[in-house]
């Protein structure tokens, strides 16, 4: 039992912090902590405990859009290329390295070779048995992501390829039908690893199984319980990782994740609730903390098939109506930012907010638009969200009554998310609040949502106008001009309103000075940074 | 008595029926449809492909089918397989018992160690500080909801003592100082009320006791105070007590459910959250019978209890 009493409080300190804390709620600084220069060498061993707020259903990351897959999938997979992590990354600007390919070369705009890292080795484990890695296992997984089946949702990253060729053991090459803007992004997003096709044949998916060429082997997993990871002897990465194991415990509970951390029970924990993360600091003033946003997004949807939500100027009337920094007071408590039609973790790509239509509120303006439509007495609408989606929760009442306003009556529907996510599917609802993970590239977002055919389209979006823009950007390789196609979309979801971002707050990460090499990093690939870590003390 | 006995154990075949009927319907009632919910993960779902997964999953049947289907298994001891892990639902269930009884069981240990002293205390120094302060307690008890306590007992000694409990679960046989460190609390936060409603029935049954005229009698006659109340009055205030235990066993078990997610323990409670979730329909009607067979095992008990309280009640 560890009974360190640095921290130890009285009772009446606590009331008087606790006190202290809401006072300063509005002054505290929760600035991004400028993180010390690391001096020395990682120490090699050690045990780091990560704990776990979703556990992974399964393991195959080529049919999931579940993060909580991820925090596995990272840890025993690889895939051509990955994100930056760890010292040096920026969690606001991703950054795609080699991972199981050493390289890559862009040969013209439709063609990328990689060259294959040599030596690489299958975990130890039926059916792959330590096997080398090589470019047979590249093609497969990538033609396995494309599977035209439902459930292989990242298949439409990759229908633009056009010829997958094995030019030798260790080299691919990827020949595109056209220039695709996001192509490397997509290459390197967590969810598209390579699998070993042994796995496949043998349980018909990647469900059961998890082998891979990462960092680390699953030794166990107690289901509700806790994950055991040891270091791979054999990673390909000579003198990684440092850490000898890594623990991860299912935490549900955020308080039990809070009180675990400040006993150091855990080495990490996030939250994106500002009143925890002050409470955090506060309590734990020696822990490393850093903010960022990530690059997923809220969004109210409008289906647009349910009248009056059919009629854009009822849609721009309601975008004319919300206060976003009444929203981020109240739910994000001042810490958090307005959201852009592509998410403002894509900092070179979010629009900025002045050359966005009907982005500012404007009663007047939105009463006029909804006389145009015949609404001048307004008219009642029925707004659902998941209970999950805390922002949302929060959020909702303050919107109630900005709507009644202009003379919307809105019921709040808070839903149980099984319930919620079946509604969304089916289409089988007014306005949606719904919430989103990180996403690898803005085309990610905007085609799977916007696109007329697009997967995740789940209001009757788009227009082959919008349809067009969307291929121009996804098609052109000049950054440039791409960001000038980007806004332009932009400006045209400002006017359309088929969904209206909401919000966003911060990603609070902590973690203990003992630990080393880390940098705060989106839970999508969070786990990734853990090959590059190391603890100072036992 | 051993008629009586066996003719409970055979009247809980109708009941669990009963119960699996129940569960079974209200499960697939419940708005969010599982098919649904396993393939939105990949955005909109076909038609086609959500019939394909209904097909695969055995839910294409009409429902008595199901269940026919599914009961037969049931007596064949296969309760299914998860929809998710596509794991027999039987081997997740089985793990985790042993961490909901332990917890279930500490729980009313302390209730009881609670209860009974407190409650005893409270009759004998009836309108006295000792009487107000126990039903004051008793008054919080029932008003603070199980999940609040909890969340208080790991927040305040993280911040007062920089201590919580272990994170990672280990048996009571392989390490039982980290078990009973990882335990005690959420036993306290669940038994914490039951031992406040239990101290109200202790306290109103020995009173009612006391004013017989067999413990007049007894005083009378010289007994000590120890012998009075604790040969003559408790075990004959103890029924109704029983009574109310045994009730709120009912209430226990509903209560790991909130418990265990708050704690972090791999019970079954825990795990039947998370397949009402997930609407993993075979693990939700396994732990939701294996709930009810507990439930009927302790009210079974409790009846035998009142036969060895009480000579003059007898069952045929």
């Amino acid at each position: 039992m560890s009974n360190d009493r640095r921290g130890a409080m009285s009772r009446r300190k606590f009331l008087g912090v606790m006190a202290g804390t809401a006072a300063a709620l509005p002054f505290l600084d929760l600035s991004r902590v400028s993180l010390a220069a690391e001096k020395g060498k990682p120490k090699k061993g050690g045990q780091f405990i990560f704990p776990m707020d979703y556990e992974p259903v399964h393991f195959d990351p080529h049919i999931s859009t579940n993060q909580a897959i991820l925090y596995f999938t990272n840890m025993a997979m690889s895939g051509l290329l990955r994100c930056k992590t760890g010292l040096g990354s920026d969690p606001e600007k991703w950054q795609f390295i080699p991972d199981l390919a050493e390289s890559y070369k862009q040969e013209d705009e439709v063609t990328y070779t990689f060259q294959l890292r040599k030596g690489v080795k299958w975990h130890n484990l039926p059916p792959v048995n330590g096997r080398e890695f090589n470019a047979e296992d590249v093609k497969y997984s990538f033609e396995r992501i494309a599977t035209p089946k439902a459930g292989f949702d990242r298949r439409t990253m990759f229908t633009v390829v056009d010829k997958l060729e094995i030019l030798d053991n260790y080299k691919i090459k990827f020949v595109l039908k056209e220039p695709y803007a996001p192509f490397i992004p997509y290459v390197a997003s967590p969810f598209n690893k390579i699998v070993a096709r042994e796995v496949v044949e043998k349980d018909g998916d990647a469900k059961k199984t998890l082998v891979g060429t990462g960092p680390f082997i699953l030794e166990s997993y107690d289901r509700g319980g806790y994950a055991v990871w040891k270091r791979n002897p054999d990673y390909f990465v000579k003198g990684l990782p440092y850490l000898d194991e890594v623990q991860m415990p299912v935490i549900k509970d955020p308080s039990s994740i809070v009180a675990a951390f400040r006993t150091k029970r855990v080495d990490w924990m996030w939250t994106s609730i500002a009143t925890t993360a002050e409470s955090v600091q506060k309590s734990t003033p020696e822990a490393v903390m850093e903010k960022f946003f990530d690059t997923g997004i809220y969004h109210l949807a409008f289906n647009l098939q349910k009248k009056p939500l059919d009629d854009v100027r009822v849609r721009q009337a309601i975008a004319l109506t919300i206060d976003h920094e009444a929203l981020i007071k109240t739910a994000f408590n001042g810490e958090g930012a307005k959201q852009t039609p592509v998410p403002i973790g894509f900092k070179e790509y979010a629009a900025p907010y002045d050359i966005l239509p009907n982005y500012t509120r404007d009663i007047p303006k939105a009463k006029k638009l909804l006389a145009e439509a015949g609404l001048a007495n307004g008219f009642k609408v029925t707004i659902q969200t998941n209970t999950y989606y805390v922002f949302a929760v929060n959020s909702l009442p303050v919107l109630k009554e900005q709507l009644k306003e202009v003379g919307i009556d809105a019921e709040i529907k808070i839903m149980e998310s099984a319930a919620f996510l079946e509604s969304r599917t089916r289409k089988d609802f007014e306005i949606s609040w719904m919430a989103h993970l990180a996403f690898a590239d803005p085309d990610e977002f905007i085609t799977i949502f916007y696109g007329t055919d697009g997967s995740r389209n789940y209001g009757f979006w788009g227009s082959p106008e919008l349809d067009k823009m969307l291929h121009q950007q996804r098609t052109t390789l000049d950054h440039k001009k791409r960001k000038e196609i980007l806004y332009g979309i932009q400006k045209y979801l400002a006017t359309q309103y088929y969904s209206i971002p909401t919000p966003m707050p911060y990603y609070y990460e902590f973690w203990h000075p003992y630990i080393k090499g880390f940098r705060a990093a989106p839970p999508l690939f969070v786990t990734i940074g853990f090959q590059g870590i190391s603890k100072e003390k036992a | 008595m051993r008629q009586y006995i066996l003719k409970r154990i055979l009247l809980t075949i109708p009941v669990l029926l009963g119960v699996s009927l129940f569960i079974f319907s209200l499960v697939r009632l419940v708005p969010g449809d599982i098919v649904v919910l396993m393939l939105q993960e990949s955005g909109n779902v076909s038609s086609e492909a959500a019939e394909q997964l209904r097909v695969e999953l055995g839910l294409d049947k009409p429902f008595y089918i199901q269940y026919v289907v599914w009961l037969k298994k049931v007596f064949a001891g296969d309760f299914g397989e998860s929809l998710w892990s596509r794991q027999p639902v039987l081997n997740e269930l089985v793990k985790r018992i042993p961490i909901t009884i332990e917890l279930a069981s500490l729980s009313m240990i302390f209730a009881i160690l609670i209860s009974i002293p407190v409650g005893v205390i409270s009759a004998l120094k009836q309108d006295k500080f000792a009487d107000y302060a126990a039903r004051s307690f008793s008054v919080a008890g029932i008003s603070m909801p199980s999940f609040w306590i909890g969340t208080l007992l790991i927040l305040l000694p993280s911040l007062w003592f920089a201590w919580s409990p272990p994170i990672i679960f280990r048996p009571i046989w392989k390490d039982p100082v980290s078990n009973l460190q990882q335990m005690i609390f959420p036993a306290i936060a669940l038994g914490f009320n039951i031992s406040a409603v239990s101290m109200r029935m202790t306290r109103s049954a020995l009173l009612e006791v006391l004013r017989q005229e067999y413990i007049r009698t007894a005083w009378a006659k010289g007994l000590t105070g120890k012998l009075v109340i604790m040969r003559h009055a408790l075990k004959n205030s103890m029924i109704p007590v029983i009574t109310i235990l045994g009730n709120q066993f009912g209430t226990l078990l509903g209560g790991t459910m909130i418990i265990e997610t708050v704690f972090s323990l791999p019970g079954v409670g825990r795990l039947t959250v998370d397949s009402i979730f997930q609407r993993d329909y075979p693990q939700i009607q396994a732990n939701v019978l294996f709930i009810a067979l507990i439930f009927v095992f302790i009210n079974l008990v409790v009846d035998i209890l009142y036969a060895w309280l009480d000579p003059r009640i007898r069952y045929r």
